[in-house]
C-alpha cells in the first residue's frame, strides 16, 4: 500500500513537471529580438582557449542582450561539427557560435571534403586574437630572431621545431617565417597535445617551438624560455617584439576567434548581436581576464571582419600550397 | 621539519568553512560525473568555471581538483557494477572488478578501490612535497624515442591481458589500432579512412568505443543466455574487504602506487598506461596468473592504486614547471591563470597559499572521498539487487545519453552501437575486449612518437637504441616478444604458443571463420593504406603506419589459421557461447537503439526516450505493463533532469520544442 502511494505521487510529479515545461515553452511568441535564451555553440572541447574566451564573452554579453546566454560545447573534427551544427539551425539569432582561424579559414582550404564553405554562414564579429610566438630554451645561444634566422640559414636541416598540429596556426606561423626569411630549412616535428611543446623545449629535444603565448607565459616569467618574436603584442610583455619589429616582414599569421551565425540572419538581428559583443569587448573586467590568458581583445564588426577573412583566405591558400598541405 | 611547517600552513588555509564546503561540492559533483558516462571531469570543471571566478583562488582550485578526484573514483564504480568504465583510467578495473560483482563481491571490490586510491593518493602527496622539483626536471629528459620505447613495451604487454589465446589477443589489438588510425594524419594532415564523415575526422571518440565494446555486449549476452539464473549473485558476501583480501592486495597496492607515480610524472602519459602496466606486472608476478580476469582482488587493487598515484605524479610537472600533463590539468591551469595565479616554476614562491593549500586539500579531499564512498557502497550493492530485466534498459539508456552528452552528436550513439555489435561478435568468437581498447587508446600515441622520433633523427632508426632509456625499453619489449618462442624451442615443442592447445573453447571452424574475415579486412585496409601512399621508412607517408598494422594483422591471421588446425579441441566446446541463443533479442535491442538514434533529433529527447524505454522494458522481457510505463516515465524524466537541468547538456528539443 505504502509503495503504491509513493508510485502515484511520483507519477503525479512527473506529469506536473512535463505540463509546466509545455506551458513555459508555449510562451515563445514573436517578440522583439532577443526575447528568450540564446545558445552559444563552442565547437571545441571544454577548457581550450576558444572555450575560455567564449565563456568569458558569454558572461559579458548577457547584460547588453538582457536574456540568458548558454554556452554549449559541440567539439569534434577541428571545430567542423559545431560549425555545421550552427549553420543548420534557424537564422533567428537564438543559435550562434564561436569560430576560429581553423574552423573558418584553414579547414575549408586544406580539407576538400568539408561540407561547408564560408559563404554558408553569417560572420558576426571578430572578438580576440591570440599571440603566437617562437620560443627557445633560456640557455639557447640566440638572443634575437635575427641571430636565430642567421643560424638556421647557415645550418640547413639542423634546426628542429616543435609546432603542434600540421595545419594549426603555430605550424603555419613557422612556415610563413621560413618563406619570408628566404627559404629556411627547419624540420617541423608535429604533435597532438599542447604539453609536448613546452616539454620539448625544456628537455632540449628541439631547438625552437612555435606555440600560443598562453601556454608559455609562466615559463617566460620564470626565465626558463625566451620569446624571439610573437605574431601580436602580448599583454604584459612590451619588450617582446613582433615579427615586424624583429626585422622579418610579411609574417602575418595570427590566430583569432570570433562569432558566427547561420546564413540569412536578418540585418537587424546581426546588428544587435554585433553591438552586444562590441559592448562586451569594452568591458574592463573582460579585458583584464582575457589578458591574463594572453589574449588580446580585438573587436571587428561584420564588414571589417569579412574583409580580413577574404585577405586571409588568399594568404593561407598560398602558404599551405607552398608547404604541400594542398595541391 | 620544514615540510611539516608548510603543510601546517596549508591546513590553516584549507580548514575554513568556505574551502571545506567547496571541497565537498567538488568531490560530490565529481563522483556524480564519474558515475555518469560520457560527460567528463573536463566538462564539469568548465561548467563551474564562471562560478569559480567569484571564489578565492584557493577555494576554486580545491573545488575543481575535487571534481577531478571524484570523477576518477566514480569511474571505477561503474566499471565494477555494470562493466562500463567511466573513463579510460578505469577500463582495466572492469576485468576483475565486474567479475567480483557477479560473484556477490562488489563490496570488497569497491572498498579496495577506495582504500587503494586513498593509500596511493597519500603516497603521491608525500612525494610531491619532498621531491617535486628534481623529479620534474628528470622527467623532461624523456624525449620522443624514450616515449616510443615505453609504448612499444606497453604494447608487447597486451598479450598478458588475455585469458585465452595470445594470438587472438594480438589480433584484436591490431584491429583496435586500425580503428585508431581513422582521422587526420599527424604530419601531413591528410584525412585517413574517414571518407568525408565529419564525426570520424578527429578520429573515433574514446567514450563511445569504450561503452560500446564493454557495456553493450555484456547486456546482450546476459539477455540472451537466459534470465533464469540471475546475472549477479544476490547473496552479498561482505561489504568491505576482509583480512584475506587485504593480504592479497597489500603488495599490489604498493607496487601499483610506485608504478603509477613514476609513470604519471611523464607529461602526456595519461592515466591509462599506468593502470594497465601495473595490472600486467601483477599478473606476471602472481603465483596464480590464471585467476586474473576471473575476479581476483589484486587485479582491482593494483590498477586503482596506480591510477590515483598517477594523478599525483602528473601534478608535479604542472606545479613545478607549468606543463599541464592532460587536458583537464590544462583546464585547472587556465582557471588559476584567470585568477591571476601563474602556475609554473614561480608558483611556490609567489603563491605559497595556493601550492600548500592545494597539497593540504588533497589530503582533505582524499579523506572526504573515502568517507563519502564507504557508506555509498551499501547503496551501490542494492542497485545490483534490482532484477536484470529492469536494470538492463536503464544501463542501455545510460550508455546512450553518455555517448550523446559528450558532444551532442547523434553519430556518437551510432558509433557506440556499431562498436557494441563488434564487441558482441568478438565475444561470440572468443576474442577479448581489453587488448582492443588498449591498442585503440595507445595507437595514436604510438604512431605519433614513432614518426616524431624519425623526424628528430632525420630518418635514422638507430635513434631507438642509441639513447640508453629507449634502448632499455626496446630491448625489454623485444625479449618479451621472443621469450615464448625461445621457450618453446628450448623445450622442443612443435608449435610456438603451444599452450594454445588447451585453450581452444570453440570448434575449429569458428576460429577459421573469424581469421578469414579479419584477413579479408586486413587486406582491404592495406589496399586503402596503399592508396594513401606508403613512402619509405626514412620518409613515411600517411599510409605507412596503417600498412604495417594491416600487415601485422595479416600475419597473425595466418598464424591463427595454422594454429586452429594444430590446436586440439577442448572436451567442453560450446561453453555457453553459442548454445541456446535468443538472437532475436539482440537484434531487437540493436535495431531499436539504431532507430532511436535517427528519431532523436527530429522528435526530441523526452518523447523518443519514453518510447524506447517502454519498448525495452516491455518488448524484450515479459513485464507487468505498469512497471514498464513507470520505468519508462521515470527513467526519461530522471535522465532529463540530471543531464539537461543539472549538467546543462543540450538534449534535442524536437517537434514539440520543449526539452
Amino acid at each position: 500500500m505504502r509503495k503504491n502511494g509513493w508510485v502515484i505521487v511520483m507519477i503525479a510529479l512527473v506529469i506536473a513537471g512535463l505540463t509546466a515545461l509545455c506551458v513555459v515553452s508555449g510562451q515563445t511568441q514573436e517578440k522583439p529580438y532577443p526575447s528568450r535564451q540564446i545558445d552559444f555553440v563552442i565547437p571545441y572541447d571544454p577548457g581550450g582557449s576558444i572555450d575560455l574566451m567564449s565563456r568569458i564573452f558569454v558572461e559579458a554579453v548577457k547584460p547588453p542582450l538582457n536574456v540568458p546566454v548558454v554556452p554549449v560545447n559541440k567539439p569534434g573534427a577541428g571545430g567542423s561539427i559545431g560549425t555545421m551544427f550552427v549553420l543548420n539551425t534557424k537564422p533567428d539569432g537564438y543559435t550562434v557560435g564561436a569560430c576560429s582561424l581553423g574552423s573558418l579559414v584553414i579547414s575549408p582550404i586544406v580539407e576538400p571534403k568539408l561540407p561547408y564553405k564560408r559563404p554558408d554562414l553569417t560572420v558576426v564579429c571578430k572578438t580576440i586574437n591570440f599571440p603566437i610566438g617562437l620560443f627557445v630554451n633560456a640557455d639557447a645561444p640566440w638572443k634575437t630572431l635575427k641571430e636565430f634566422v642567421d643560424y638556421a640559414k647557415a645550418n640547413p636541416g639542423k634546426v628542429r621545431a616543435s609546432v603542434g598540429g600540421p595545419t594549426g596556426a603555430p605550424a603555419l606561423l613557422l612556415e610563413s617565417l621560413k618563406i619570408q626569411a628566404g627559404g629556411l630549412n627547419i624540420i617541423n616535428i608535429p604533435s597532438k597535445g599542447g604539453a609536448s611543446m613546452a616539454t620539448a623545449i625544456l628537455g632540449g629535444h628541439v631547438e625552437i617551438c612555435s606555440d600560443p603565448v598562453a601556454a608559455e607565459v609562466s615559463l617566460l616569467k620564470a626565465g626558463r624560455v625566451r620569446a624571439l618574436a610573437t605574431s601580436n603584442k602580448v599583454p604584459g610583455f612590451p619588450q617582446i617584439p613582433t615579427f615586424e619589429e624583429a626585422g622579418v616582414q610579411g609574417v602575418t599569421v595570427s590566430s583569432w576567434a570570433g562569432v558566427i551565425a547561420p546564413k540569412g540572419l536578418p540585418k537587424p538581428i546581426l546588428d544587435k548581436l554585433a553591438s552586444a559583443f562590441e559592448t562586451a569587448s569594452k568591458n574592463p573586467a573582460l579585458i583584464e581576464q582575457l589578458s591574463r590568458e594572453a589574449m588580446n581583445v580585438d573587436f571587428l564588426g561584420p564588414e571589417a571582419f569579412a574583409k580580413q577573412l577574404d585577405k586571409e583566405d588568399q594568404m593561407y591558400t598560398e602558404i599551405t600550397r607552398k608547404v604541400g598541405l594542398i595541391k | 621539519m620544514d615540510v611539516l611547517t608548510h603543510l601546517g600552513y596549508g591546513f590553516s588555509i584549507i580548514l575554513t568553512p568556505e574551502t571545506l564546503l567547496s571541497c565537498l561540492v567538488g568531490v560530490l559533483l565529481g563522483t556524480l560525473i564519474g558515475v555518469l558516462p560520457g560527460i567528463g571531469a573536463g566538462a564539469a570543471i568548465s561548467i563551474l568555471l564562471p562560478i569559480s571566478f567569484k571564489m578565492t583562488p584557493v577555494s576554486s582550485l580545491v573545488m575543481l581538483t575535487g571534481i577531478f578526484y571524484g570523477a576518477m573514483y566514480g569511474g571505477s564504480t561503474t566499471s565494477i557494477l555494470v562493466n562500463i568504465p567511466g573513463e579510460s583510467a578505469s577500463v582495466i578495473t572492469c576485468m576483475d572488478g565486474y567479475q567480483m560483482a557477479r560473484q556477490g563481491r562488489a563490496g570488497p571490490a569497491l572498498g579496495i578501490s577506495a582504500f587503494g586510491s586513498f593509500i596511493a593518493g597519500t603516497f603521491s602527496i608525500i612525494m610531491i612535497m619532498i621531491v617535486a622539483p628534481p623529479l620534474a626536471e628528470a622527467a623532461l629528459k624523456f624525449g620522443y624515442p624514450e616515449f616510443f620505447g615505453l609504448i612499444l613495451l606497453g604494447i608487447t604487454m597486451v598479450s598478458y591481458l588475455a585469458r585465452g589465446s595470445k594470438i587472438k589477443a594480438l589480433m584484436v589489438a591490431a584491429l583496435g589500432m586500425m580503428v585508431a588510425t581513422i582521422g587526420q594524419d599527424l604530419v601531413k594532415g591528410t584525412e585517413r579512412f574517414s571518407y568525408g564523415a565529419l564525426t570520424l575526422m578527429d578520429g573515433v571518440g574514446l567514450v563511445p568505443v569504450i561503452m560500446g565494446i564493454f557495456g553493450i555486449p555484456e547486456i546482450l549476452e546476459n539477455i540472451e543466455i537466459s534470465l533464469k539464473q540471475e546475472v549477479f549473485k544476490t547473496k552479498v558476501k561482505g561489504l568491505l574487504p576482509n583480512r584475506q583480501d587485504w593480504k592479497e592486495s597489500g603488495w599490489p597496492i604498493c607496487r601499483g602506487t610506485v608504478i603509477g607515480f613514476f609513470l604519471g610524472l611523464l607529461p602526456g602519459v595519461g592515466a591509462m598506461i599506468p593502470t594497465f602496466i601495473s595490472y600486467a606486472v601483477e599478473k606476471r608476478l602472481s603465483k596464480t596468473p590464471e585467476k586474473f580476469g576471473t575476479g581476483t582482488i589484486a587485479g582491482v587493487a593494483a590498477p586503482e592504486a596506480a591510477n590515483n598515484a598517477g594523478v599525483g605524479g602528473s601534478l608535479i610537472p604542472l606545479l613545478t614547471l607549468g606543463i599541464p600533463p592532460t587536458a583537464i590539468m590544462a583546464l585547472l591551469m587556465g582557471a588559476l591563470m584567470m585568477q591571476g595565479v601563474q602556475v609554473g616554476p614561480l608558483l611556490i614562491k609567489e603563491h605559497p597559499e595556493v601550492f600548500w593549500g592545494l597539497i593540504a586539500s588533497m589530503y582533505v579531499g582524499n579523506g572526504m572521498l573515502l568517507l563519502l564512498n564507504l557508506p555509498l557502497i551499501g547503496l551501490w550493492i542494492r542497485v545490483l539487487a534490482i532484477p536484470y530485466r529492469i536494470l538492463f534498459p536503464l544501463i542501455i539508456l545510460f550508455t546512450i545519453v553518455g555517448s550523446y552528452s559528450i558532444a551532442g552528436n547523434k553519430y556518437d550513439i551510432l558509433i557506440m552501437l556499431i562498436m557494441g555489435a563488434l564487441g558482441y561478435l568478438m565475444r561470440k568468437f572468443d576474442f577479448e575486449a581489453t587488448p582492443f581498447i588498449f591498442a585503440f587508446i595507445l595507437g595514436p600515441m604510438f604512431e605519433e612518437k614513432f614518426r616524431q622520433s624519425l623526424l628528430y633523427s632525420s630518418g635514422s632508426f638507430l635513434v631507438f637504441v642509441q639513447r640508453p632509456i629507449s634502448a632499455v625499453f626496446v630491448v625489454a619489449a623485444f625479449l618479451l616478444l621472443v621469450s615464448p618462442l625461445v621457450g618453446c624451442l628450448l623445450r622442443r615443442r612443435e608449435v610456438p604458443f603451444a599452450k594454445e592447445k588447451k585453450t581452444s573453447r570453440l570448434p575449429r571452424r569458428y576460429d577459421l571463420w573469424s581469421a578469414t574475415v579479419l584477413l579479408a579486412l586486413a587486406l582491404a585496409y592495406m589496399w586503402q593504406a596503399g592508396e594513401l601512399g606508403i613512402g619509405t621508412p626514412r620518409n613515411p607517408s600517411p599510409g605507412f603506419f596503417p600498412f604495417i598494422i594491416g600487415l601485422a594483422l595479416c600475419l597473425l591471421c595466418l598464424i591463427e589459421v595454422y594454429a586452429a588446425f594444430v590446436r586440439v579441441q577442448s572436451g567442453e566446446s560450446f561453453p555457453g557461447l553459442w548454445r541456446g541463443l535468443r538472437w532475436h533479442k539482440t537484434l531487437l535491442i540493436l535495431g531499436s537503439v539504431g532507430a532511436y538514434t535517427f528519431l532523436l533529433e527530429p522528435v526530441g529527447y523526452l518523447l523518443t526516450t519514453l518510447v524506447l524505454m517502454a519498448f525495452l522494458f516491455k518488448g524484450i522481457e515479459p513485464q507487468k505493463w505498469w512497471v514498464a510505463v513507470m520505468g519508462a516515465v521515470l527513467s526519461s524524466a530522471v535522465t532529463y533532469i540530471l543531464f539537461r537541468i543539472l549538467l546543462q547538456v543540450q538534449l534535442p528539443r524536437g517537434i514539440f520544442s520543449f526539452g
